[in-house]
């Protein structure tokens, strides 16, 4: 295990990611099909709009992120108990989720405030380009989610792992009010994002998730 | 002497440590190295068996003795002694012949600018456990397990800055994609590598033999140095609590000889590999030298992710120009206010348009360039993975700049005066950069042999400071044209001169031949054609003029420089299918038309100006409205319905209609003909604060009529009703985009319900669906904006939308 760098006491940082905004995806979340590039629809005030919006977000995104990982004790009925928490990993999905894995890693990704804050400047006045900017913004965050999930693999395979899908706060029995736990232990204020008191994520374009280290049958 | 040993023998390495010291007692989770302290009896013991079985270098028993590390298990303030013990211990078990490597591990954290801790901040950790090595008598020094480039080079700077001529051997780890975590493939991963100095580049751990083999080919193919190789026994598998290696020792002896042949020279064993792993590999490579190899030359400059080589027998190369604030005003100011926002649209920019790599300069007087360098590399990088030309005066700022860059920067620039050449070639030596060099010194000299002196006099300078010659590349300056003549001339003899005498690559600043001239693209092309035909190898310019991009395109073909004219074809079949796709003029000629058209393609920019025309040449108002624009809209709801046409058409045309209504609607105002369909209060329910999809509705629905109060987000039930009642609402609309929320929905619905108030209920947001809003009591339910107009439509009649029929 000694490559695997988030089992530290303190959680991996990601201070900057890399990105790029693939047309075709963007066109795709957009719900246009068929179409690789931009410039190929045939409209070209909606081209120029979409364009724009990916242009905007070049500028405006500062993808960041974190990860941790935490010894399981083991599953029991309704939780995954982890050595530092039985108050984490609740809800009978996530102990069958993690119900084979030794470790569990706690990520969370962001695109930064910037892109947000321009949507609601343009939400008035041009809800068009507030609209496209906020698609773009939606996947981007899951884009550097993404990202970071591909490093926790990583670790995960050097290790002899096999991992599970990645799970975040909302799905299935996993409740959103984790978030604020999830966050502090993430130490997550490092890269900038919190949570609200209806455990919204602030910047919005963010990403919690869980994904569990599991052994090989 | 070691280093010729590394150069012209086969050596083996030793294998695993941390598994073998488990079988004797550690204790998982505890850290090997207090073992140099605590029981320096078992680590020699191990280490006699590597040596028993044929490994001629043992590693010291140091991976993770670097403060940081240690601090894990607060010992960092025994690092010295750590340090020494290992290397004392492995001393004892080499006995005579086999070599002593002092092991340096990855620091513990990420290092910017893709991580955590800053360039200096690594680099100190690296220097204090490669000087606690050295002091301690290692034969040389390894790196090894690194993830990140960024973080090898901080390691790789500080062992420099210590180790003398003790050799280094730097392993990068490579997944099972040949790629590094941060995305670095090997033939960056040796570019770079060679061009910081070490003496041996490798791939260790991460993966067993057969992902590494390829990774190991195409290191030997990109650098002259020798290869090491130390794979895993296969790729881990963890079963019944224990980490397990599925490849035996057999199966895996039989890729040393495969090794070998790729061009490895030194060979080990990673995780997994015991010391029966290494005394098969030592009896298969021995008597065996070295395989021979295909060196390959020249200057190669690299970002963290791609490799681009510069010179004869590559393509030209553009170095986009355009990340320089001289002469504009917009991106002077922006840098100025330590923006980078302009910096990152103009890199996207050059890089779309197919630049090979991009200067960059943020020189702006009166500011602090230095940061502003550091700030712009990283940001370019953020979003572009080309090679970067780092373009300062000011020592300080180039070096800025290469400390926040993982690759192989070009620094621009170096001239012949002895103090530049003092100041930089220490710089390009200690971060292993390639740099553009002036033919000039305090003056350009008018005639090409004198320039020709400048550059032998550089590369002179060059070898003292151990700078190669094939991280040069001469700039023999291109002067403006209309100021005189005959320069030009010298320039392209320059050109020639430099490739003949010198064999070193060229490279000029373009942009300035035309100064003062009209026609300045013309006269750029005939330039560029003409000194690409005289050997020139690259350009700073601008990567934006199609018709120079042709004409270097051309000129390619005429200097060899394009293979089966494949980049002139491929670059003339892109431009014929733009000349195709662009739209034959069947537009329509009423300014009436012109607005419907207008609508339906989302043309935000000509809207307000087609229907102030419309009403300068007598359109009626209240007809442009109801007869042309609503229709235009409605058509590509129709559209829409028929899956040809999408949302973004229909929010494009929604934002595009309501730019034209804002013109008419205080003349309708004015002329009395506003009748509103229907009042409709929106709202993001209570604890949800998305709200653009509510939004564009919002428009949507305001441009068929219905008077709309948007209420914004996070809205409590109290207010909805209160507005509801002010404006006399026939709906209220609700939006939520979580599944927590959207229970407030049945909040509103239920106390529209208890209190028999007058209003119809219609829900939307992501997570809702028919199904809840038919559960919850809602009278009508939107899926997107695409229908959100039928469905208040359909409300108003008292009839209900979107629900699920009664079972």
């Amino acid at each position: 295990m000694h490559t695997v760098r988030s089992l530290g006491d303190r959680p991996v940082v990601i201070g900057s990611i890399p990105f790029s905004i693939e047309e075709k995806r963007v066109l795709r979340e957009l719900r246009i099909p068929r179409l690789q590039k931009v410039r190929e629809l045939p409209e070209e005030g909606v081209a120029k709009a979409i364009k724009k919006a990916i242009d905007t977000a070049y500028t405006l995104i500062h993808g960041r992120g974190c990860y941790r990982t935490l010894r399981l004790k083991g599953p029991c009925e309704d939780r995954a108990v982890a050595e530092e928490s039985d108050t984490l990993f609740v809800g009978r999905n996530m102990a069958r989720l993690l119900q084979r894995c030794d470790y569990a890693t706690l990520l969370a990704a962001t695109i930064g405030p910037e892109l947000e804050a321009r949507i609601e400047s343009l939400k008035e006045a041009q809800t068009a380009d507030a609209y496209f900017l906020d698609v773009v913004g939606s996947w981007m965050a899951d884009y550097m989610a993404d990202r970071v999930d591909a490093i926790v693999q990583s670790e995960v395979q050097r290790a002899g792992y096999a991992r599970t899908m990645r799970y975040s706060p909302g799905y299935g029995d996993w409740d959103l009010p984790v978030q604020g736990e999830l966050l502090r232990r993430l130490e997550a204020a490092a890269i900038g994002v919190s949570c609200t008191e209806s455990f919204i994520l602030q910047p919005r374009k963010s990403v919690t998730a869980v994904i569990g280290w599991e052994r090989r049958a | 002497m070691i280093l010729e040993r590394l150069r012209g023998t086969v050596l083996v390495l030793d294998g695993s440590m941390g598994a073998l010291l488990q079988g004797r007692g550690l204790p998982s989770g505890y850290a090997p190295d207090l073992w140099n302290l605590e029981r320096p009896d078992v680590i020699e013991a191990v280490q006699r068996e590597y040596v028993k079985a044929g490994a001629q270098i043992l590693l010291t028993n140091t991976f993770g003795s670097s403060r940081r590390r240690l601090a894990e298990y607060d010992a960092q303030g025994r690092l010295p002694e750590i340090n020494a013990a290992a290397v004392a211990i492995a001393r004892r078990a080499a006995g005579g012949g086999v070599l002593v490597a002092g092991d340096i591990g990855p620091c513990g954290t990420t290092v910017q600018p893709f991580g955590e801790i800053p360039f200096q901040e690594a680099h100190a950790l690296f220097l204090e456990q490669a000087r606690a090595l050295i002091d301690a008598g290692v034969d040389l020094l390894v790196i090894e397990t690194m993830f990140d480039l960024q973080e090898m080079k901080a390691a790789v700077i500080a062992c420099n800055e210590v180790r003398g001529k003790v050799p280094l051997i730097a392993f990068m780890t490579f997944t099972q994609d040949g790629l590094t975590d941060t995305g670095t493939d090997p033939v960056t991963a040796a570019t770079v590598l060679e061009g910081l100095g070490v003496d041996v580049v490798g791939a260790n751990c991460s993966t067993g033999p057969e992902h590494m083999l390829p990774v190991v080919r195409a290191l030997a193919a990109a650098t002259r140095l020798p290869i090491a190789v130390q794979p895993n026994a296969g790729l881990p598998v963890q079963k019944d609590g224990a980490t397990l290696f599925p490849m035996g020792p057999e199966e895996m002896a039989a890729f040393v000889p495969r090794f070998h042949d790729a061009g490895a020279s030194i060979i080990g064993g990673c995780c997994g590999t015991t010391p029966d792993y290494i005394h098969r590999a030592a009896r298969l490579l021995q008597g065996r030298t070295p395989a021979p190899r295909t060196a390959p030359a020249g200057l190669r400059i690299a970002s963290r992710m791609r490799t681009l080589a510069l010179g004869p027998g590559h393509p030209f190369r553009v170095l986009g120009e355009k990340i320089n604030p001289t002469g504009r005003k917009k991106f002077a100011a922006a840098l100025a206010e330590g923006r980078m926002d302009l910096v990152v649209a103009e890199a996207r920019r050059q890089a779309e348009a197919g630049a090979d790599g991009l200067d960059v300069n943020v020189g702006v007087p009166l500011t602090d360039e230095p940061a502003l360098m550091g700030k712009a590399i990283a940001a370019i990088q953020n979003v572009v993975d080309l090679p970067l030309v780092i373009d300062s005066s000011y020592v300080e700022a180039l070096e800025q700049g290469l400390v926040n860059y993982p690759g192989k920067a070009l620094v621009n620039s170096i001239n012949a005066e002895p103090e530049r050449l003092e100041a930089i070639f220490p710089l390009v030596k200690k971060y292993g950069a390639a740099v553009i060099a002036l033919c000039a010194a305090d003056e350009i000299p008018e005639r090409a042999a004198d320039r020709l002196r400048n550059a032998e006099a550089i590369l002179r300078s060059a070898e003292a400071y151990g700078v190669s010659r094939d991280n040069i590349v001469f700039d023999p300056l291109a002067l403006v044209v209309s100021a005189m003549q005959t320069g030009s001339g010298q320039t392209l003899e320059t050109i020639r001169l430099i490739a003949r005498e010198l064999g070193c690559p060229t490279s000029l600043g373009l942009s300035n031949v035309s100064f003062g001239l009209p026609q300045r693209p013309l006269i750029n092309q005939t330039f560029l054609s003409m000194a690409i035909a005289a050997g020139l190898d690259a350009a700073i310019m601008s990567p934006y003029e199609e018709e120079l991009k042709h004409a270097l395109a051309a000129a390619s073909l005429f200097a060899g420089r394009d293979p089966d004219c494949r980049r002139y074809i491929e670059l003339q079949t892109a431009a014929e299918s733009d000349r195709k796709a662009a739209p034959a003029d069947d537009r329509p000629r009423t300014t009436e038309e012109k607005i419907h058209t207008a609508v339906v393609e989302g043309d935000r920019d000509s809207i307000e100006g087609l229907v102030r025309q419309a009403l300068a040449e007598g359109s009626d108002p209240f007809r442009l409205f109801v007869e042309v624009m609503t229709p235009a809209i409605r058509h590509l709801g129709d559209l829409f319905g028929a899956r040809k046409k999408f949302i973004p058409h229909l929010v494009a045309a929604a934002d595009t209609m309501k730019r034209g209504v804002a013109i008419l609607t205080p003349l309708l105002e004015a002329s009395g003909q506003v009748s509103h369909k229907g009042t409709i209060v929106m709202a993001t329910v209570k604890g949800d604060i998305h709200d653009i999809g509510k939004s564009v509705c919002a428009i949507m629905l305001r441009n068929f009529g219905f008077a709309v109060h948007d209420l914004g987000r996070n809205v409590p039930l109290e207010t909805i009703l209160a507005a509801a009642e002010e404006h006399r609402a026939d709906i209220i609309g609700l939006s939520a985009l979580m599944t927590t929320t959207m229970m407030q929905m049945k909040v509103v619905a239920d106390v529209v319900k208890d209190r028999r108030l007058p209003y119809r209920v219609l829900v939307g947001g992501a997570v809702v669906t028919p199904r809840f809003a038919t559960e919850i009591g809602a009278h009508g339910y939107s899926r997107d904006v695409g229908d959100c107009v039928q469905a208040a439509e359909a409300l108003l009649e008292g009839r209900t939308a979107g629900l699920l029929a009664p079972a």
